[in-house]
């Protein structure tokens, strides 16, 4: 096959990958949507390309589409995928089977879901060696698998090769996604959101395996992510993604420095920096992300706290769960979840508990949201003490702190108008005597997030992931609580829409003087919204500290790691390349 | 894994005590005194009473069970209750033998139809709901699910008897004797005789079976289709062959068996229909003419039996999932 001319590339050098004017849409007939849009870019040998965007950009399809393996439903229209010169797209079936794997190795943002459930890791990698080397024997099929294990830092081998995915840890399984995708040496390694779910200790870990692995196969990457972070850490040049188009590429430094397109001028802006809040302060500037709401009266000094002393107190909290037992085969044991945790919620100030997930932070939350009992120690909210108190006394106080999670879309009943759900919580709890109050009340609450009152009756199916997580601000707000017990409120949606929750959050907190107690696991926006900062680690509170001593020398070590884990944003710097582990 | 089926065991013979119970306390309300069944049809009164003596159906019914279940030299040969040993199912009313020993002789029949079908039906079923699962609402799914829904409308004794009809009827007048239209030979026998009796009443039960089967293979299909692991194997490079029969039907096979053992179960104890139409000589038609005679052991051997296997079936059914699971420990 003769090899086709390759297409003028703007930058010098021969393309790996080249993708042009690439065009698919979703359905057919007039309702079918463009979702990509004549997009276009190159990756050259050994480096790493970034695609950003959020969600419903184009990026993860433009990836299925090179390795043709598009979901259903969707449809190629235009375009050509050339990988070292020679069409991906046309290739029949066969030879695009022969593609992946060998020449394109993928890695998938769930490492849970992405490994096989019923094979154990060892199967799953000699599978991919028998595949592309058939005439490898079983015994080096073995060691081929043994020593890609320990490339991708994984040193117990003999016991993850027999491991099934669901005995591994999250960055253990994406590590195996990497040795199963790198394995065969491809010439190009496509990582979509390799380390979305992953907290961000682990993220560092991850996104420097994969330099190293490209390195050392002299194979390039081209990285899809949401996070700027990401980029700047681990990119050489960058497209921008926007509606299935790309908006603007270029060289990360530029990029990143002098974004010449508004939108990327506006997504990097969304992005919460360390720092931030106390630069903002500087300048003498409200501490917003976004532009300050115009239609709104300026925020009234905070009223006063109507009574002295701390709103939530916890002394010697301990809560241990009971594993295994009767039934399940496996050995009664105690896990401690929480342990001796003492600390105090002021009035009116937002506390931010971090560390690292599996460290304790949403059962300490849902000890003081009353969901759990402690098994020893006492959580004292506003004078009464929730841990002793009977069921009836209990629920009198439940409105007076209301939960917002991290999955909106989980968190609402699918079959039921937001407003129907905003306004029944009224009407249990006597916060309303009639229909028409709690309807009334729904409106104005949704008027507080910024939602029209018409919303009230739509489905939650019917808004998008920002909204959806509003009603869930509003539905907790509905009832007047004093505390708002923030779960990652912000976690699942894309930069531009964080963005606006927390600066809604910062106007209701002014506004309606409320505590809030917010979990997170990225420390930029912690540090913007908190003033005080809890460490959690193994159920222990190593630490508390205000907001502005988070650079203070004298952190705990595990405070330290996080910080570590922290990508922000290079603009004129070099990058630090990751070398080694 | 030890401990869990220790505790499977006694959950089931709870089980089957209760099924004892009640159909012992059934069979007593259903009839009066079956002794006018049994007697000849100008028996006297006296021969009437003597046979109710016989059978002690004049004692409470708490008497009635007690014998039953460890049941005194009394009457005809060596005592047979489940409480004896060896434990038998008692002795029938009607044919003076005694129950295990008559459910023992009809129980192959009833096994090779069940098991047989059960080959065909699965077969079937895979092979079709994975075609239909490769490419769902093409013609060949919509062709399938129009097959399945036939299948699933008519019921068994038509399907039966339009088999047998075309297949041994209507072949048989041009000469061609490839389907016997009735009857058994023994496994032991003659295999290919067997099976050649079999054919038709396999076909019968599997027929229906697959209407229901290729569907759920079908959804679970698409399910493990859609999963990220499937991607993932298709990232690597595996054959289209080996996503389908290797990665994802291996895991969409768990309903499938759950059902599967399900519907064994329920076939081992008696295909009523299927047996009646083909002349068998099985397990159903011995419960059927025992429930319409009277005959009381029989009766609850059957059922006892039926019950036993859906037991043994589901127990069979969670070891073999546990197994399976890889997280199940």
């Amino acid at each position: 096959m003769t090899p086709m001319t390759a297409p003028a590339i703007p930058e010098g050098g021969d393309a790996l990958l080249s993708v042009r004017d690439l065009s698919i849409r979703f359905g057919r007939g007039p309702g079918a949507g463009r979702v990509v849009d004549g997009v276009g870019f190159d990756v050259r040998p050994g480096e790493t390309f970034a695609l950003v965007g959020e969600s419903g950009a184009g990026k993860s399809i433009t990836a299925s589409a090179i390795l043709g393996l598009l979901p259903g439903g969707a449809e190629l229209t235009s375009g050509s995928i050339t990988l070292n010169g020679q069409e991906v797209i046309s290739a029949t079936r066969s030879s695009v089977t022969r593609f992946r794997g060998s020449r394109i190795g993928m890695i998938f943002q769930n490492p849970l879901a992405s490994l096989d459930p019923s094979f154990t890791i060892g199967n799953q990698l000699r599978e991919i060696i028998g595949l592309h080397r058939p005439a490898t024997r079983k015994r080096h099929q073995h060691e081929i698998a043994e020593t890609w294990l320990r490339n991708v830092g994984i040193r117990d081998t003999a016991r993850v090769l027999a491991a099934y995915p669901h005995e591994l840890s999250g960055g253990m399984r994406q590590r195996v996604m990497i040795a199963l995708a790198s394995l065969s040496g491809p010439a190009l390694l496509i990582a979509d959101e390799p380390t979305t779910a992953l907290d961000a200790v682990v993220q560092k870990q991850i996104l420097g395996l994969l330099r190293r692995v490209i390195g050392e196969t002299g194979g390039s990457l081209l990285l899809i992510t949401h996070d700027f972070g990401v980029v700047s850490y681990a990119a050489d040049r960058v497209a921008v993604m926007k509606d299935g188009r790309i908006v603007e590429q270029d060289r990360r430094e530029r990029l990143l420095t002098a974004p010449a397109h508004e939108y990327t001028r506006s997504l990097i802006g969304a992005v919460p920096e360390i720092g931030a809040r106390f630069r903002l302060a500087e300048r003498g500037l409200p501490r917003r992300l976004g532009p300050i709401r115009e239609n709104r009266p300026a925020p009234p000094a905070p009223a006063p706290p109507a009574a002295a002393g701390p709103l939530v107190t916890l002394r010697n909290v301990r809560k241990e769960f009971v594993v295994g037992g009767l039934g399940t085969g496996q050995r009664k044991r105690r896990f401690t979840a929480v342990d001796d945790v003492s600390l105090r919620i002021e009035r009116g100030e937002v506390f931010g508990l971090i560390g690292e997930s599996g460290s304790g932070k949403s059962t300490l939350a849902r000890l003081i949201g009353g969901l759990h009992k402690p098994t020893s120690g006492e959580i004292v909210f506003d004078g009464s003490t929730v841990s002793d108190l009977p069921r009836a006394a209990l629920r009198r106080l439940r409105p007076r702190f209301q939960f917002v999670f991290q999955d909106a879309t989980g968190s609402l009943n699918p079959r039921i108008p937001v407003g129907e759900q905003i306004s029944r919580p009224l009407l249990r709890f006597g916060k309303a005597a009639t229909r028409a109050a709690s309807r009334a009340r729904a409106a104005e609450v949704l008027d507080l997030v910024s939602l029209p009152a018409s919303y009230l009756e739509r489905y939650p199916h019917e808004l998008s992931g920002g909204q959806r997580q509003r009603i869930g601000i509003a539905r907790a707000l509905a009832l007047e609580p004093d505390l708002l017990i923030l779960d990652e409120p912000t976690s699942a949606l894309d930069v531009s829409t964080q963005a606006s929750i927390l600066d809604l959050l910062l106007d209701l907190k002014d506004e309606l003087g409320l505590t809030y107690l917010f979990i997170g696991h990225n420390l930029a926006i912690v540090e913007f919204l908190c003033d005080r900062i809890g460490v959690l680690k193994q159920g222990v509170l190593l630490e508390t500290f205000h907001a502005a001593e988070l650079f203070a020398g004298e952190r705990h070590p595990v405070t330290r790691e996080l910080l570590d884990a922290v990508l922000p944003i290079h603009r004129d710097a070099p990058r630090e390349v990751p070398v080694g582990d | 894994m030890i401990k869990h089926i220790a505790a499977h065991a006694l959950r089931a013979l709870a089980t089957l005590l209760a099924v004892l119970v009640i159909t012992f306390a059934l069979t007593r309300i259903a009839y009066r005194n079956p002794a006018a069944v049994l007697a000849p049809r100008n028996a006297t009164q006296e021969t009437l009473d003597g046979i109710t003596r016989a059978l002690r159906l004049d004692e409470p019914w708490y008497l009635q069970l007690w014998h039953y279940l460890y049941r005194g030299p009394d009457i005809q040969g060596a005592p047979m209750g489940l409480f004896n040993w060896p434990p038998a199912l008692g002795y029938s009313f009607r044919q003076q033998r005694p129950v295990t020993e008559l459910i023992l002789s009809k129980l192959p029949v009833t096994l090779s139809l069940a098991l047989g079908a059960l080959v065909i039906w699965m077969t079937l079923s895979i092979l079709f709901g994975v075609a239909a699962a490769r490419k769902p609402d093409s013609p060949l799914d919509r062709a399938l699910s129009a097959l399945s829904y036939a299948a699933l409308s008519v019921p068994a004794f038509l399907t039966g008897i339009l088999l047998s009809y075309f297949l041994y009827f209507t072949l048989s007048t041009y000469g061609i004797r490839w389907f016997p239209g009735s009857g058994y030979t023994g496994l032991t026998e003659d295999p290919l005789e067997w099976a050649r009796h079999l054919a038709l009443p396999w076909l019968t039960i599997a027929i229906a079976e697959i209407g229901v089967f290729q569907r759920v293979v079908r959804a679970a299909m698409l399910d493990v289709l859609g999963a990220d692991y499937i991607r993932t194997a298709r990232a690597k490079g595996v054959t289209e062959r080996r996503v389908l029969f290797g990665h994802a039907l291996s895991a969409a096979l768990n309903p499938i068996i759950t059902l599967g053992g399900l519907e064994l179960a329920a076939l081992m104890g008696g295909a009523i229909v299927t047996e009646q139409i083909f002349g068998l000589d099985g397990v159903g038609r011995l419960a059927v003419e025992a429930a319409a005679g009277g005959d009381f052991p029989v009766v609850i051997g059957t059922t006892i039996l039926a019950a036993a296997i859906f037991v043994i079936s589901t127990f069979a059914v969670d070891v073999i999932t546990r197994l399976r699971d890889p997280a199940a420990g």
